[in-house]
Order: C-alpha cells, then sequence, then structure tokens
C-alpha cells in the first residue's frame, strides 16, 4: 500500500482554462472576480463570482456538456494511458450540484410553457456528469459519485486511492465538477455567508465567495520518472455538533488531521506546508484555526487557494489539489492574496508572500456542511 | 472475512390515491433527541439505520456509507420549487439539504458515531457503489466497521415521480432504507464477500465450484443483458424474496437486505458488470 | 399600521411553524431571548437565518449580517420594533 501517483490533471476555474496556465496565474497572483447580477427576485442578488473565462453566457445549459470533456481529456492525455487503460478507467466523481443547473434550465422553460404541466426537478442527476464524461472519453469503467457538500472531490480521491492500494484499479480519473447554477447563487446568499471579498483567517473575513471549477486528476499506482507527486492517504471524520459548520473549539478538526498522520505514518514536525480550506467565514477559520494549533506546536506555512478560484465547493478538493500540486512541482508554496490583518483569536496566519516548497510531506484540509472533514496527504520526492 | 452483523429492511409500497405513511411515530421511539429540519430522506436514513442497528453499540469510528439513486428528491424538488416557480430565494434549511450531507450527519448523530461519513451514488446501482466503497475499506483496514445504506424516497404526485424515472403509468412505486452493518471477523453471521473478475468466463467458473443447490441468483438490472440471461440459465437458483413488482432506484438493495434479515439457508450471489468494465461478485453467505 | 399584538402573535406563529418548534406561540415571552446558547428556545444560527427570510418574504424587511439588523433577532420584542420601524427595508 503505497499511495498513488497524480500521473496526469486538468483544470478548467476563473484561474484559466488549463492546469499550467492556472498555476501560472496564481503565481502571477490573479484575483480576478467578475459581478454576478440575478434579476428574477423581487430584490436582485449580486454578487461576486470566480467564473470559468469562457465566452458562454453564464447559464447557459449546454455549458457543463462543452466544460467537462477537454478538462477530463487534458488529464488522460498527460496521464498517457493507453485505449485500453482509458476503456477501463473507473471514475470518482465529486460535486455538490451534478447537473442542477440543467434541470433549473428545464423546469423554468416548462413552467413558461404550459405552467399545470410543468415538473420540478425533472432531472435526478447524480450520474449525469459520469455520463458526459463516459461519452466523450469512450470509458466504461466503475462509477462513483461522491455528495458530501464541500468535501465530495476530496473524499473520492480517498476512495480512489484505497482502491488502486488495494489493486482494484490501476489508475483512476478523479473528478470535481462545479458550475453556476442557480440554486448553489441563492441558496448561499440565503445563509448570508457571502462576502464581498474572500480575506482568509483575517480579522475582517465576512465570509465566502463563490466560485465554479472543474478539476481532474488520473491517479495511479505507478509513475514515470519526473512525475515524484504521490497522495500517500488521508483520513475523514464526522463532526455532529453542528450541520453547516465543524465545532468551533477545533476538536474534530485536530481529530482528523491526526488520523490523517497517524494513517501515513507522519509526525507533524514532518509536514512542510498546509493547504487550509480557508473558507473565510468568521466560524468555519475559527475551526480550522484551533484545530491546526492543536495539532501543531511549531506551525508550517499555511496557503488558502480559495481567493484565486473561489469556493469551488464540492469540486475545491480536486481543483485546489491540482493547483497546489502544480505550485509544489514548481516549488513554492502560493501567497494567499486578501490576508491582510491577523486575527489574535485565531493565532494563525497563511503566508502572504510565496515561499520556497521543499521536497517532503503536505497536508490539504477540506471541511464541509454534514459535519464532514477530511484531510489529504501529499508527498513531493526528488526526480 | 467481512460479517454482516445486522441488517434491516423497510420497503413499503405506495399506492395511487393513498398518502405517504408518516414516519413521525417510529423515529419517536428511534431516535435519541427530536430532529428537527429533518425531511423525508432524512427520516428514512434514521429509521432504516436505527432498526438495523437495533440497540447495539457500534465502534464510534465506524464509517456511514448511504447510497442512493435519487437522494432527498423530495427535499430538492421543494427547493427548486421556492427558486424557479416562486422565484424566491430558497429557505436555509432546504438549501442545506440539498447539498448531500445532512442524511448522513443525522444518522451519525443519532447513533453517535463521528468517523467517516459518506454518500455514493451510482444511480440504480448505488448498493453496489457503496457496498465496494466499504467493502474496499474494511479490508484496507482504514475503517474496524461499516454502517451501509441505500435510501430511496418517493413523492407525490405518483405520477411526476414515475415520469422523472421514465416509469409505465401502472408502475407500484416503493419507498426503501435497507441497510448492513459490516465489519472483518468470523462468527455466527452471514459472510459477505466481494470478487472481481476481469473476464467473465473467469466469473462463471468461480461461481460454478461454489455454487450449492438452492442458493439465490441476482443479477444486477446495470448487468449486461445478454451475461445475465446466460447466468439466470446456468444455475438453478432459488426464488429471491423481496420485491416483485414494486419499484425503486435501488432494488438489488431491496433484494439483498430482504435475504439478510430472513433465515433462509445458502448463499445469495450478487452479479454486476460489462463485457468493457469487468465483473463483480458480492455474495452473502449463510 | 399593523397592530403590534396581533403582529407578536404572528411572529410567535412564523417562528414555531420555520424552526418546527413543538410549542404554542403562548408559551413564548415577548421578552425571551430567541437565539443561541441563553435560548430557551434553542434556536442556532440556521433557525437565525430561517427566520431572517421568512421575515423578508411576509414583511419585506431585511435582516442581515450586520448588527443593528441582527438585533432585531433578540426577542419577539425588538424583531417587532424592527418590523414596525420606518427604517429602509
Amino acid at each position: 500500500m503505497a499511495g498513488a501517483y497524480i500521473r496526469g490533471v486538468g483544470l478548467s476555474c476563473a484561474l484559466g482554462e488549463d492546469a499550467e496556465s492556472g498555476v501560472s496565474a496564481m503565481q502571477r497572483r490573479q484575483v480576478r472576480p467578475v459581478v454576478l447580477r440575478l434579476d428574477e427576485f423581487d430584490e436582485p442578488l449580486q454578487m461576486p463570482y470566480y467564473r470559468i473565462p469562457d465566452r458562454a453566457e453564464l447559464f447557459d445549459a449546454g455549458r457543463l456538456e462543452r466544460l467537462l470533456p477537454p478538462v477530463a481529456r487534458a488529464a488522460v492525455a498527460q496521464a498517457g494511458l493507453t485505449p485500453e487503460e482509458i476503456h477501463r478507467l473507473p471514475l470518482f466523481i465529486g460535486s455538490s450540484c451534478f447537473s442542477i443547473g440543467l434541470s433549473e434550465s428545464r423546469y423554468a422553460a416548462a413552467l413558461a410553457h404550459q405552467s399545470e404541466t410543468a415538473i420540478p426537478m425533472p432531472l435526478c442527476g447524480y450520474q449525469d456528469i459520469a455520463a458526459i464524461l463516459q461519452r466523450a472519453l469512450a470509458c466504461r469503467g466503475d462509477t462513483y459519485t461522491y455528495n458530501t457538500a464541500c468535501t465530495a472531490s476530496a473524499n473520492a480521491l480517498l476512495g480512489a486511492l484505497r482502491m488502486i492500494e488495494l489493486g482494484w484499479y490501476r489508475h483512476a480519473l478523479v473528478v470535481g465538477a462545479e458550475w453556476a447554477n442557480r440554486t448553489t447563487l441563492a441558496g448561499f446568499s440565503g445563509l448570508q455567508i457571502v462576502a464581498d471579498a474572500l480575506r482568509p483567517f483575517d480579522a475582517a473575513r465576512k465570509g465566502i465567495v463563490l466560485g465554479e471549477g472543474i478539476g481532474a486528476v488520473v491517479l495511479s499506482a505507478e509513475t514515470d520518472s519526473a512525475n515524484r507527486l504521490r497522495v500517500i492517504g488521508g483520513a475523514s471524520n464526522c463532526d455532529t455538533w453542528s450541520v453547516t459548520t465543524a465545532n468551533t473549539n477545533g476538536k474534530s478538526v485536530a481529530a482528523v488531521l491526526n488520523q490523517a498522520l497517524e494513517q501515513t505514518h507522519l509526525r507533524p514536525r514532518q509536514v512542510r506546508g498546509i493547504k487550509a480550506h480557508g473558507t473565510a467565514t468568521p466560524a468555519g477559520d475559527t475551526a480550522e484555526a484551533l484545530g491546526i494549533r492543536q495539532v501543531f506546536a511549531g506551525l508550517p506555512p499555511l496557503s488558502v487557494l480559495k481567493p484565486y478560484l473561489g469556493h469551488t465547493l464540492g469540486a475545491c478538493g480536486i481543483n485546489e489539489l491540482i493547483l497546489f500540486a502544480g505550485a509544489l512541482q514548481r516549488s513554492f508554496l502560493p501567497a494567499t492574496p486578501g490576508f491582510e490583518t491577523p486575527d489574535p483569536a485565531l493565532g494563525v496566519q497563511p503566508i502572504i508572500t510565496p515561499e520556497a516548497a521543499p521536497d517532503g510531506h503536505y497536508l490539504l484540509n477540506h471541511f464541509g456542511f454534514g459535519g464532514n472533514n477530511t484531510v489529504l496527504v501529499l508527498e513531493k520526492t526528488a526526480p | 472475512m467481512i460479517q454482516a452483523i445486522s441488517a434491516s429492511d423497510y420497503l413499503q409500497p405506495v399506492h395511487d390515491g393513498a398518502a405517504l405513511p408518516p414516519l413521525e411515530a417510529a423515529l419517536k421511539n428511534l431516535c435519541r433527541e427530536r430532529f428537527r429540519r429533518i425531511d423525508r430522506f432524512i427520516q428514512l436514513a434514521l429509521l432504516g439505520s436505527a432498526r438495523c442497528v437495533a440497540g447495539r453499540t457500534l465502534q464510534p469510528d465506524c464509517g456511514i456509507y448511504l447510497g442512493s439513486g435519487l437522494g432527498p428528491i423530495g427535499n430538492n424538488i421543494l427547493t427548486q420549487q421556492q427558486l424557479i416557480r416562486d422565484a424566491e430565494i430558497p429557505k436555509p434549511v432546504n438549501f442545506v439539504n440539498t447539498l448531500g450531507s445532512s442524511a448522513g450527519f443525522h444518522v451519525a448523530r443519532n447513533l453517535g458515531l463521528r468517523g467517516q461519513n459518506f454518500f455514493i451514488s451510482r444511480r440504480g446501482a448505488s448498493l453496489q457503489a457503496v457496498l465496494g466503497a466499504a467493502m474496499a475499506d474494511l479490508t484496507h483496514g482504514v475503517v474496524g466497521q461499516a454502517l451501509v445504506g441505500v435510501v430511496e424516497e418517493v413523492t407525490l404526485p405518483l405520477g411526476e415521480h414515475r415520469l422523472r424515472q421514465h416509469l409505465p403509468e401502472d408502475r407500484t412505486l416503493a419507498e426503501g432504507s435497507h441497510w448492513f452493518v459490516l465489519q472483518p471477523g468470523t462468527g455466527d453471521s452471514r459472510s459477505l464477500d466481494l470478487k472481481r473478475f476481469a473476464e467473465f468466463a473467469t466469473l462463471e467458473d468461480f461461481l460454478k465450484s461454489v455454487w450449492r443447490t438452492g442458493d439465490r441468483l441476482c443479477c444486477a438490472r446495470s448487468m449486461e443483458t445478454h451475461a445475465a440471461k446466460t447466468m439466470q440459465r446456468g444455475f438453478d437458483a432459488g426464488a429471491l424474496s423481496g420485491p416483485t413488482s414494486a419499484f425503486h432506484d435501488s432494488l438489488e438493495a431491496a433484494w439483498l437486505a430482504a435475504f439478510a434479515v430472513s433465515r433462509e439457508p445458502g448463499t445469495l450471489f450478487l452479479v454486476d458488470g460489462h463485457p468493457e468494465r469487468g465483473w463483480s461478485l458480492f455474495y452473502l453467505g449463510a | 399600521m399593523m397592530d403590534r399584538e396581533q403582529l407578536k402573535l404572528e411572529l410567535k406563529q412564523m417562528i414555531i411553524r420555520e424552526c418546527e418548534k413543538d410549542l404554542r406561540p403562548e408559551q413564548i415571552p415577548d421578552d425571551a431571548i430567541l437565539i443561541g446558547s441563553e435560548s430557551g428556545l434553542a434556536l442556532d444560527s440556521l433557525d437565525a437565518l430561517q427566520i431572517a427570510l421568512a421575515v423578508k418574504q411576509q414583511y419585506g424587511k431585511r435582516i442581515d449580517g450586520n448588527n443593528q439588523t441582527r438585533v432585531a433577532l433578540t426577542s419577539i420584542n425588538t424583531l417587532a420594533n424592527f418590523i414596525l420601524s420606518d427604517s429602509v427595508p
């Protein structure tokens, strides 16, 4: 049981429509949300949003089907899988929205056409992302679709990793997919946690800014000589304190960090950096900061990536893994834009300028509604 | 060796013109606290999981693996009606419950669990997905115990529920909540095993080598049709207990749970697969 | 002008409905703290959001994260005052 290599990646997010340019944009500290306006409510909704810079109308019904395949193809191409390997490729998918945008459009169209016969939720779309990918790649393997809010694609990766370690699969395609839809935008607006800007761990933090992003990783039991990034394990737990946030005393966050370290036989001082979840909500960052401090006596450098691509919810695990891994390959730890004023109550500060990323072990944190906490452990070794 | 130390099977047909059976009274007896803000999907999950656990104390780090083809569809319908038909911001509670983790959260809270908590779907083959994930984690050793459940909810009007699933008008619909507690070890309980095969012939040979008269065979609906027919012809299988005409998205879970809770002798083999994807065989022993 | 007593009864009914509490309106005192650990009603931040949205939809008054409007959710009295006040919604 030796972990699994990140063999190929594909990414489309606010930073750009491929992984390499995304990492470069992050290195340039590009932060580019747009202003979004939804006019259909009594009082129009207006919020910043990190959109994928394609030219299509944001809620265009064909958008998911256009955005997904190129990302997956890029990952598979970079991994250099043979047609036979692609044919049997299992899919592990994490999302919080699936095809809800399509379902909304169809229902709205049906209401406009003949309201008496319009059926709400005309699509029950848990399988739609898998179906689009299977058609696009001509792959026929098993599919696992995770729906655990903001930890969904991190959990999907954990599932894929364990099955690869057991020898069930040699390769797996892990996909995180989150794209603009009205349910997510209006729903989070009702939760009153959407802020004007993302300020992770800052004393003035006010909440999240949403984003869309699609990421794909080919995870493999073996690698070529150039690539030395390996997911070596992780852990996930459930905190039943509140359905919307981990306990602000940090205990369940500390527990899952400790489990991840134990599972990978690491001591805290061996950790070279942490990709924090950093939603920038007052409660979420409190739980994460206190949890980290309970585990680490000396704090490793902390990076938060959400200021670059927004909170991509169910896809954030894979999207941020791709960006973080890309940064490690270029030997830097990303800076955290938006952080200015330390919060004495938290006692942790993300790095504000890029730092060197040595070989060694890195943790990636994810926390979601439903008390779901997931930590992944990444290892970088010299080629 | 993995054992199914406990199982529960809730299957309730819902007939045209009838209301959905209320679950509150049953939940009052099964839940540690009176949960608010729970939709029918969460109610069904609480009901099935509590019946399965039946007072037994689970390991606190027991993993939860919840599968469903449709998920919390009633809550998702309400949310979409608020948003699209009424042009209103969805109610926070309804929106939070669309995000997938709420049912698992309440199951964990009710049973005092703090281990990993996954919701996994593969539409009509969601049992195979969650059972596969749970078996992987148990075999891997990352969990010492797994609570695996599959839940399907019915919504009214039934006509719309059928249309949403492309079902004929005369199809009887059912709600289901089917649960298993799995852990490594040997003992009096039924054993559960999973074998994976690249070739159909190897699967057939294996099944022939372990098959005994009276064993049950369940070819998953997602299995390739030609292979399923070959299997059904090749093995003299006893009749399956469980649903015969009533439908929900995860019938395989209903068949497996019905067999698990019965005292019937023999083994139930659940086969799924496709020549291009490979084959999997779950078998629940005596 | 809305009748104040009638409004307070409506608000209690709304809270019971939105938060699924097993209570009758007369069991909620006008000055009882509604949200948080000091609340006899055991309502949390998700309940607060649920109530805020219902108030917005029924009375057109916005309760958001800023302190001035958050104070409105202190008790039935403060909520009624807030709804009856002339401030811009």
